[in-house]
Protein backbone atom coordinates (compact mmCIF):
# COMPACT_ATOMS: atom_id res chain seq x y z
CA UNK A 1 0.00 0.00 0.00
CA UNK A 2 1.02 3.40 -0.99
CA UNK A 3 1.64 5.95 1.32
CA UNK A 4 1.09 8.83 -0.30
CA UNK A 5 -0.46 8.73 -3.71
CA UNK A 6 1.61 11.22 -5.97
CA UNK A 7 -0.88 13.27 -8.38
CA UNK A 8 -1.09 13.18 -12.29
CA UNK A 9 0.82 15.32 -13.65
CA UNK A 10 0.56 14.83 -17.28
CA UNK A 11 -1.48 17.74 -17.88
CA UNK A 12 0.93 19.78 -16.30
CA UNK A 13 1.34 21.68 -12.86
CA UNK A 14 -1.67 24.34 -13.64
CA UNK A 15 -3.80 20.71 -12.68
CA UNK A 16 -2.00 20.69 -9.55
CA UNK A 17 -3.32 24.11 -8.86
CA UNK A 18 -6.30 23.80 -9.73
CA UNK A 19 -7.28 21.18 -8.07
CA UNK A 20 -5.56 22.58 -4.80
CA UNK A 21 -8.03 25.84 -6.05
CA UNK A 22 -10.79 23.81 -6.22
CA UNK A 23 -10.68 22.17 -2.83
CA UNK A 24 -9.99 25.48 -1.05
CA UNK A 25 -11.31 28.25 -3.08
CA UNK A 26 -9.86 30.84 -0.59
CA UNK A 27 -5.86 29.54 -1.50
CA UNK A 28 -5.85 32.25 -4.60
CA UNK A 29 -6.67 35.18 -2.01
CA UNK A 30 -4.58 34.07 0.79
CA UNK A 31 -1.39 33.40 -1.48
CA UNK A 32 -1.55 37.19 -2.89
CA UNK A 33 -2.69 38.53 0.96
CA UNK A 34 0.72 36.68 2.21
CA UNK A 35 2.24 37.96 -0.87
CA UNK A 36 0.97 41.59 -0.68
CA UNK A 37 1.66 41.68 3.44
CA UNK A 38 5.21 40.20 3.01
CA UNK A 39 6.57 42.74 0.68
CA UNK A 40 4.58 45.63 2.65
CA UNK A 41 5.98 44.74 6.65
CA UNK A 42 9.10 43.48 4.88
CA UNK A 43 10.26 46.05 3.35
CA UNK A 44 8.90 48.86 5.77
CA UNK A 45 10.95 46.68 8.88
CA UNK A 46 14.27 46.88 6.99
CA UNK A 47 13.69 50.79 5.75
CA UNK A 48 12.58 51.27 9.32
CA UNK A 49 16.13 49.45 10.89
CA UNK A 50 18.28 51.33 7.70
CA UNK A 51 17.35 54.89 8.18
CA UNK A 52 14.99 55.34 11.47
CA UNK A 53 11.56 55.63 9.59
CA UNK A 54 9.24 53.86 7.20
CA UNK A 55 7.36 55.01 4.41
CA UNK A 56 4.73 53.00 4.62
CA UNK A 57 2.76 54.20 1.47
CA UNK A 58 5.55 53.55 -0.91
CA UNK A 59 5.92 50.02 0.34
CA UNK A 60 2.11 49.35 0.13
CA UNK A 61 1.99 50.98 -3.58
CA UNK A 62 5.26 48.20 -4.08
CA UNK A 63 3.76 45.49 -2.84
CA UNK A 64 0.66 46.10 -4.49
CA UNK A 65 2.22 45.95 -7.42
CA UNK A 66 3.83 43.22 -7.20
CA UNK A 67 0.19 41.25 -6.51
CA UNK A 68 -1.16 42.97 -9.19
CA UNK A 69 2.04 41.36 -11.18
CA UNK A 70 1.16 37.95 -9.65
CA UNK A 71 -2.31 38.28 -10.28
CA UNK A 72 -2.67 38.83 -14.06
CA UNK A 73 -0.61 35.62 -15.13
CA UNK A 74 -3.24 33.81 -13.09
CA UNK A 75 -5.84 35.02 -14.89
CA UNK A 76 -4.46 33.16 -18.29
CA UNK A 77 -5.80 29.73 -16.68
CA UNK A 78 -9.56 29.17 -16.00
CA UNK A 79 -10.16 28.46 -12.30
CA UNK A 80 -7.39 29.62 -10.83
CA UNK A 81 -8.45 33.50 -9.63
CA UNK A 82 -12.39 34.51 -9.41
CA UNK A 83 -12.61 38.28 -11.46
CA UNK A 84 -13.54 39.79 -7.74
CA UNK A 85 -9.78 39.10 -6.29
CA UNK A 86 -8.43 40.52 -9.35
CA UNK A 87 -10.86 43.59 -9.22
CA UNK A 88 -9.53 43.65 -5.25
CA UNK A 89 -5.95 43.28 -6.33
CA UNK A 90 -6.62 46.24 -9.16
CA UNK A 91 -8.76 48.46 -6.36
CA UNK A 92 -5.72 48.00 -3.92
CA UNK A 93 -3.33 48.86 -6.42
CA UNK A 94 -4.60 51.91 -7.19
CA UNK A 95 -5.53 53.46 -3.48
CA UNK A 96 -2.01 52.45 -2.65
CA UNK A 97 -1.11 54.95 -5.33
CA UNK A 98 -3.59 57.25 -4.00
CA UNK A 99 -2.33 56.91 -0.89
CA UNK A 100 1.22 57.35 -2.06
CA UNK A 101 1.15 60.47 -4.15
CA UNK A 102 -1.27 62.20 -1.52
CA UNK A 103 0.88 61.61 1.38
CA UNK A 104 4.48 62.94 -0.05
CA UNK A 105 6.32 65.33 1.86
CA UNK A 106 8.64 68.49 0.02
CA UNK A 107 11.12 67.32 -2.10
CA UNK A 108 9.93 63.57 -2.42
CA UNK A 109 8.63 62.52 -5.68
CA UNK B 1 0.38 70.26 1.57
CA UNK B 2 0.49 73.13 -0.95
CA UNK B 3 -1.62 73.95 -3.21
CA UNK B 4 0.81 73.09 -6.38
CA UNK B 5 1.69 70.28 -5.41
CA UNK B 6 -1.73 69.27 -4.48
CA UNK B 7 -2.49 69.19 -8.16
CA UNK B 8 0.32 67.45 -8.77
CA UNK B 9 -0.54 64.43 -6.95
CA UNK B 10 -3.81 64.60 -8.51
CA UNK B 11 -2.30 64.42 -11.94
CA UNK B 12 0.18 61.28 -10.77
CA UNK B 13 -2.98 59.98 -9.32
CA UNK B 14 -4.69 60.16 -12.72
CA UNK B 15 -1.46 58.96 -14.36
CA UNK B 16 -0.97 55.63 -12.05
CA UNK B 17 -4.77 54.79 -12.40
CA UNK B 18 -4.69 54.64 -15.96
CA UNK B 19 -1.75 53.02 -16.16
CA UNK B 20 -3.20 50.25 -13.70
CA UNK B 21 -6.28 49.73 -15.78
CA UNK B 22 -4.69 50.01 -19.31
CA UNK B 23 -2.27 47.61 -18.13
CA UNK B 24 -4.76 45.12 -16.15
CA UNK B 25 -7.15 45.33 -19.17
CA UNK B 26 -4.18 45.33 -21.79
CA UNK B 27 -2.69 41.98 -20.54
CA UNK B 28 -6.16 40.53 -20.39
CA UNK B 29 -6.98 41.45 -24.21
CA UNK B 30 -3.71 40.61 -25.31
CA UNK B 31 -2.84 37.49 -23.66
CA UNK B 32 -6.59 35.96 -24.22
CA UNK B 33 -7.31 35.02 -20.63
CA UNK B 34 -10.09 33.30 -18.91
CA UNK B 35 -10.64 36.06 -16.46
CA UNK B 36 -11.23 39.53 -17.88
CA UNK B 37 -11.59 42.46 -16.27
CA UNK B 38 -12.85 43.85 -19.12
CA UNK B 39 -15.50 41.27 -19.83
CA UNK B 40 -15.87 39.72 -16.50
CA UNK B 41 -18.08 36.62 -17.20
CA UNK B 42 -20.50 34.86 -15.03
CA UNK B 43 -22.24 36.91 -12.34
CA UNK B 44 -23.45 39.99 -11.98
CA UNK B 45 -20.74 41.59 -13.46
CA UNK B 46 -21.49 39.68 -16.91
CA UNK B 47 -23.32 43.02 -18.09
CA UNK B 48 -21.46 45.61 -16.91
CA UNK B 49 -19.01 46.27 -19.60
CA UNK B 50 -21.87 46.29 -22.35
CA UNK B 51 -24.04 48.16 -19.73
CA UNK B 52 -21.77 50.87 -19.50
CA UNK B 53 -20.90 50.86 -22.82
CA UNK B 54 -24.54 51.49 -24.58
CA UNK B 55 -25.28 54.72 -21.44
CA UNK B 56 -22.09 56.00 -22.46
CA UNK B 57 -23.01 55.90 -26.59
CA UNK B 58 -27.00 56.78 -25.24
CA UNK B 59 -25.32 59.87 -22.94
CA UNK B 60 -23.15 61.00 -26.36
CA UNK B 61 -25.69 61.01 -28.66
CA UNK B 62 -28.15 62.85 -26.51
CA UNK B 63 -25.41 65.52 -26.21
CA UNK B 64 -24.94 66.05 -29.64
CA UNK B 65 -28.69 66.13 -30.53
CA UNK B 66 -29.23 68.82 -27.45
CA UNK B 67 -26.23 70.90 -27.93
CA UNK B 68 -27.05 71.10 -31.53
CA UNK B 69 -29.71 74.46 -30.18
CA UNK B 70 -26.51 76.46 -30.07
CA UNK B 71 -24.80 75.98 -33.68
CA UNK B 72 -28.30 76.13 -35.62
CA UNK B 73 -28.69 78.82 -37.51
CA UNK B 74 -32.09 80.12 -36.44
CA UNK B 75 -29.77 81.25 -33.59
CA UNK B 76 -26.82 82.96 -35.47
CA UNK B 77 -26.48 86.69 -35.53
CA UNK B 78 -25.11 88.32 -38.64
CA UNK B 79 -21.71 89.86 -38.37
CA UNK B 80 -21.58 93.42 -37.32
CA UNK B 81 -25.45 94.02 -36.87
CA UNK B 82 -25.06 94.15 -32.90
CA UNK B 83 -22.20 96.13 -32.45
CA UNK B 84 -22.54 100.04 -32.75
CA UNK B 85 -20.07 101.91 -35.64
CA UNK B 86 -17.49 102.90 -32.83
CA UNK B 87 -17.03 99.45 -31.81
CA UNK B 88 -15.35 98.60 -34.75
CA UNK B 89 -11.83 98.59 -33.59
CA UNK B 90 -12.50 96.13 -30.64
CA UNK B 91 -13.59 93.75 -33.69
CA UNK B 92 -9.78 94.40 -34.69
CA UNK B 93 -8.59 93.92 -31.52
CA UNK B 94 -10.20 90.71 -30.65
CA UNK B 95 -9.68 89.21 -34.14
CA UNK B 96 -5.76 89.77 -33.80
CA UNK B 97 -6.19 88.13 -29.96
CA UNK B 98 -8.01 84.87 -31.67
CA UNK B 99 -5.32 84.50 -34.45
CA UNK B 100 -2.69 85.05 -31.80
CA UNK B 101 -4.82 81.93 -29.89
CA UNK B 102 -5.09 80.12 -33.24
CA UNK B 103 -1.24 80.61 -34.38
CA UNK B 104 -0.73 79.05 -30.89
CA UNK B 105 -3.21 76.18 -31.05
CA UNK B 106 -2.10 75.30 -34.17
CA UNK B 107 1.77 74.72 -33.02
CA UNK B 108 0.09 72.52 -29.93
CA UNK B 109 -1.84 70.40 -32.47
CA UNK B 110 1.46 70.40 -34.59
CA UNK B 111 3.49 69.21 -31.32
CA UNK B 112 0.54 66.64 -30.74
CA UNK B 113 0.98 65.32 -34.05
CA UNK B 114 4.50 64.84 -34.11
CA UNK B 115 4.63 63.41 -30.83
CA UNK B 116 2.00 60.89 -31.86
CA UNK B 117 3.59 60.14 -34.52
CA UNK B 118 6.56 59.11 -33.45
CA UNK B 119 5.66 57.20 -29.73
CA UNK B 120 2.84 55.62 -31.99
CA UNK B 121 3.53 55.52 -35.26
CA UNK B 122 1.06 56.44 -38.04
CA UNK B 123 -2.01 54.43 -37.03
CA UNK B 124 -1.83 55.31 -33.29
CA UNK B 125 -4.99 55.26 -31.39
CA UNK B 126 -4.10 58.72 -29.90
CA UNK B 127 -3.94 58.16 -26.35
CA UNK B 128 -0.81 59.95 -26.60
CA UNK B 129 -1.94 62.96 -27.04
CA UNK B 130 -4.25 62.66 -23.63
CA UNK B 131 -1.08 62.05 -21.74
CA UNK B 132 0.05 65.30 -23.56
CA UNK B 133 -2.68 67.28 -22.68
CA UNK B 134 -2.57 66.47 -19.01
CA UNK B 135 0.92 67.36 -18.65
CA UNK B 136 0.18 70.59 -20.25
CA UNK B 137 -2.50 71.58 -18.76
CA UNK B 138 -0.60 70.78 -15.28
CA UNK B 139 2.79 72.33 -16.73
CA UNK B 140 0.23 76.22 -17.62
CA UNK B 141 -1.34 75.89 -13.93
CA UNK B 142 1.43 75.39 -12.59
CA UNK B 143 3.10 78.53 -14.26
CA UNK B 144 0.17 80.61 -13.80
CA UNK B 145 -0.18 79.70 -10.04
CA UNK B 146 3.66 80.43 -9.68
CA UNK B 147 3.38 83.46 -11.78
CA UNK B 148 0.42 84.60 -8.89
CA UNK B 149 2.30 83.67 -5.89
CA UNK B 150 5.21 85.10 -6.71
CA UNK B 151 3.68 88.52 -7.16
CA UNK B 152 1.07 88.10 -4.60
CA UNK B 153 4.27 86.97 -1.97
CA UNK B 154 2.73 83.85 -1.08
CA UNK B 155 4.66 80.37 -0.33
CA UNK B 156 5.22 79.02 -4.12
CA UNK B 157 4.94 75.26 -2.60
Amino acid sequence: MAIYNPPNLSSGMDELLIGTVTAVPEFTSYFLAFVYLTMLLGGATAQKRRIGSADIPMWSTIASLTTLLIALPLTLTLGLIQIEVLSVVVVITIFSGIWLFLDRNRNEI
Amino acid sequence: MGQIKFIGSFMMIMVFTIAVIGFAGEFGEGNDVAIKLSDPGAGNLSQLGSDLKNEIIISVDQINDSSQSFMSPDNSIAPGSESTETGGIFKKISSAVFTGFSSVSGGIKAIFITSTTLLEGSDGSGAVSVGLTALLSFLVIVALLLIWKTWAGKNPD
